[in-house]
């Protein structure tokens, strides 16, 4: 998906003021890859989980808003494509993994993480 | 470190990958083909979403289109929207398929439909991008004559045409 027509799916949310769609349809795709390679290296394991868990809020509430407008349109998530999930599936599994970030939040200790490795046994915390 | 210390870092790092996050957002936007402008326009053009989603041009279909293939059968109507929308009201004759359940119904419900035979796509209308997403799919999928009606179900209404209940076509 090319980033004009990911930022056409920001807009068809229609929560973010107008003046705001086309900076954050920049901005996320590149702070997704920044938080997903540091929580797979386990660098600043609880500051990316933080992150992560702020942006999965976002998601739940822009499709819970749209599950209650009965909004027809695709999700824009993982398959990009909108055609492997519905809204309130798609809100699920937001909520879902907005559970397991928050979890990393409250414990982001894990042994073979670099933040283990260079800090001896802590995270950052 | 004090705890609060330790709570305050966390912040000021979630910010730092925030602020990176941006700088290689903004970094992948230079470097693609096409770019897409900080500031965002009032609206984005139908022209931009037929050529982004379609990337041919000629494949929408008008009101006309959609009237003639209504009463004659020149065309066969898909309907993009939710079964929930398509049961509350949608166009005499016209399918359902929610691009949503793509994958799990659209052998079933094209099975009659011959891959060379006209479709046209419809959504809600306005701001819907699901009829492109329909056309485009199924465009993939090897059907030829495939158009999206952008208008969609709004322009339907507003034109005071018959439109049905329920979910049988």
């Amino acid at each position: 998906m090319s980033l004009p027509s990911f930022a056409l799916t920001v807009r068809a949310y229609d929560v973010l003021p107008l003046w705001l769609v086309h900076p954050f349809a920049i901005w996320l795709p590149g702070a997704e890859v920044v938080t997903g390679a540091l929580l797979l290296l386990g660098i600043w394991t609880r500051s990316s989980a933080l992150t992560v868990s702020g942006m999965f809020v976002a998601f739940a509430i822009a499709l819970g808003i749209n599950v209650a407008r009965g909004a027809d349109m695709s999700c824009g998530c993982f398959g990009l494509d909108g055609m492997a999930a519905t809204l309130p599936e798609a809100l699920v599994r937001s909520l879902l993994l907005l559970s397991a970030a928050l979890a990393l939040v409250w414990r982001p200790d894990t042994a073979c993480s670099v933040d283990a490795v260079l800090m001896g046994k802590r995270a950052d915390s | 470190m004090t705890r609060a210390d330790g709570r305050a870092g966390v912040l000021l790092r979630a910010a730092g990958i925030v602020t990176v996050g941006l700088c290689v957002g903004a970094a992948a936007n230079v470097f693609s083909d096409p770019t897409l402008p900080f500031a965002t326009p009032e609206r984005a053009a139908v022209k931009d979403l037929i050529e982004w989603q379609l990337e041919v041009e000629g494949k929408q279909a008008s009101l006309e289109d959609v009237y003639g293939a209504f009463q004659e059968g020149g065309a066969t109507l898909i309907d993009a929207r939710s079964s929930y929308a398509f049961s509350r009201g949608h166009i005499p004759g016209a399918l359902s398929l929610p691009v949503s359940q793509y994958r799990a119904s659209a052998e079933s419900v094209l099975a009659g439909v011959p891959k060379d035979a006209p479709i046209i796509t419809y959504c809600s209308g306005g701001s819907c991008q699901t009829s492109i997403q329909l056309a485009n799919r199924l465009a993939e999928d090897g059907y030829t004559e495939v158009r999206a009606f952008y208008g969609g179900w709004g322009a339907w209404m507003g034109a005071g045409y018959q439109v049905r209940e329920g979910a049988s076509p």
